[in-house]
């Protein structure tokens, strides 16, 4: 036994040695830092008014057009310069060929079809490069311009096709102008969360008249007016008209309901939207949803 | 920014420091005491497991010899003479054992054969209850290292973790720096207890059956050798 317990313990200690020198030796994780995604959280609301701006929103003008005016560049100068010269010399030499084909050296095109023509047809060709160079500048330049946008970095990024490209521009001039209308508290619409808010507050006092037969058909729609507070301006009403007895029972348990869960909570800033309002009572949706 | 403001308040880890010492050092009292038995469970199994395997094996080589000068045709009186001395081992202790008391039955003339088989018979049973006691002896002890260490381990492994989420709610910072270490530390007595665990249940198992055909071989040899003595008294009656 003792053999046993002096072997037994010599292979421990030189195990747990060796493992104290080894597991040190773990490889750290090297962690490359993730690269940061600035998100943004917007509120159901939110995301429904933008997607509403975005169909009359409008566009602005393209960019190209300025940025093709304000460019300093020295060829179009010298081009336009050349332009007014073949009107005045139509039946010209072929001495300026020479001098307009070393000129544009940065262009490769006018080069090699200088060279082989008569003289007569060479004017018509200067003329067609003249015109062309400012139209086919402006197209490069804005691409180029296009890479300093701060805000477009995204959509650049972003290989998809072009139509999808257009959509977040709209988006995000809807944006610019959906936040133009909320400043003052006017915005137009009640999102469907906030409908849904009002419908939960009401559908916890409501209690459905379950007893009535065909009771999932009495759908009855409400009227009601409020305060900025949330609580009743007036008796609410109900919308249309009501015939039969079982109908009835449905009204006077919608007008109940109203009435008791009175002080709404609803977002102030768009009392506007919430003032009058219309809300339907369908047996179906509160009880099932 | 988050990932800086964390990296400041939580205080810089060496990531040295994870050898198995230093997670020893920096655990909690009761995991500890559960690392420091463990240990010692796993010592002296290994212990007893190193025992146990000499002591098989030369029980094994032993009875193999004895049973070659048993059946090489030599008398059993010189047999018994040259053993009577140093009995150390199972299968001649049964031997030395039934001759004994058959030459102590023959002393005295007397010619009871019933009484003398049956006393034979006894002497060898009580030999081979000797034996294996003294075969299986200690072999518990693996049986329970081998179910209860990685019980004890995961105790140590759950209070470990129990007192890292401490400290994790203490701190109100659920990075992953802050979890690590105990978490590590926790899983430490779960790995040192299946540690244990495994080689005594492998061993526990192997000796089991070792024991087993040891036992058998032991019974075979007390039949055989009684016969042989029953035979021997029929004989001489």
């Amino acid at each position: 036994m003792r053999a046993g317990l002096a072997i037994s313990g010599v292979t421990h200690v030189v195990l747990l040695t060796w493992s104290t020198l080894v597991f040190p030796s773990a490889e750290v994780f090297e962690v490359e830092p993730v690269q940061s995604l600035p998100v943004e959280i917007i509120t159901p609301s939110e995301l429904t008014r933008i997607m509403a701006g975005a169909q009359d929103a409008e566009l602005p003008e393209p960019e190209s057009e300025p940025i093709a005016a304000s460019e300093p560049e020295s060829q179009p100068q010298q081009t336009a310069a050349l332009e007014p010269e073949p009107p005045t010399a139509p039946e010209a030499e072929p001495e300026p060929v020479p001098e307009i084909a070393a000129e544009p050296e940065p262009e490769p095109e006018p080069v090699p079809v200088a060279e082989p023509t008569p003289p007569e047809p060479q004017h018509v060709e200067i003329n067609r490069n003249a015109m062309r160079v400012p139209t086919f500048r402006p197209r490069n330049t804005p691409s180029r311009q296009e890479q300093f946008d701060a805000d477009r970095i995204a959509a650049l990024l972003d290989k998809t096709p072009d139509q999808e490209q257009t959509r977040r521009q709209n988006d995000t001039q809807s944006d610019r102008s959906a936040t133009r209308g909320q400043s003052d508290g006017r915005d137009s619409n009640m999102s469907i969360s906030e409908i849904d808010l009002l419908r939960r507050q009401i559908s916890r006092c409501w209690n459905p008249p379950i007893g009535v037969q065909g009771a999932e058909n009495l759908i009855v729609a409400i009227r009601i007016s409020l305060r900025r507070d949330g609580t009743l301006s007036g008796a609410p009403e109900v919308d249309g008209t009501v015939s039969g007895g079982a109908e009835r029972v449905a009204a006077e348990s919608a007008l109940r309901a109203v009435r008791r869960c009175a002080p709404y909570q609803l977002p102030p800033e768009k009392y506007d939207t919430w003032r009058d309002i219309r809300v339907t009572f369908d047996p179906r949706q509160m009880l099932g949803g | 920014m988050n990932a800086v403001v964390l990296a400041q308040t939580v205080p810089a880890l060496d990531l040295g420091d994870f050898s198995f010492f230093n997670l020893f050092l920096q655990a909690h009292i009761v995991v500890k005491l559960v690392i420091l038995g463990l240990l010692a469970a796993s010592i002296w199994s290994w212990a007893i497991i190193v025992d146990k395997y000499l002591q098989f094996g030369r029980a094994r080589r032993q009875a193999e010899k004895f049973e070659r000068v048993f059946w090489s045709g030599q008398s059993l009186e010189e047999l018994y003479a040259s053993l009577s001395h140093n009995v150390n081992h199972s299968m001649s202790a049964l031997f030395v054992a039934a001759m004994r008391e058959w030459k102590r039955s023959h002393e005295g003339g007397v010619r009871a054969s019933a009484g003398v088989n049956m006393r034979i018979d006894k002497v060898l049973n009580v030999a081979i209850s000797r034996e294996m006691e003294r075969l299986e002896r200690r072999l518990l002890f693996l049986a329970n290292v081998g179910s209860i260490a990685p019980f004890v381990g995961l105790f140590g492994t759950v209070w470990g973790i129990m007192t890292s989420f401490q400290a994790i709610a203490a701190s109100k910072n659920t990075n992953l720096a802050v979890v690590a270490p105990g978490i590590a530390e926790a899983l430490f007595a779960t790995a040192l207890g299946l540690l244990a665990a495994i080689p005594a249940v492998i061993f526990y198992n192997k000796f089991t059956n070792e024991l087993g055909r040891q036992s058998n071989k032991l019974e075979w040899f007390a039949d055989e050798f009684s016969t042989i003595l029953s035979r021997q008294l029929e004989d001489r009656a």
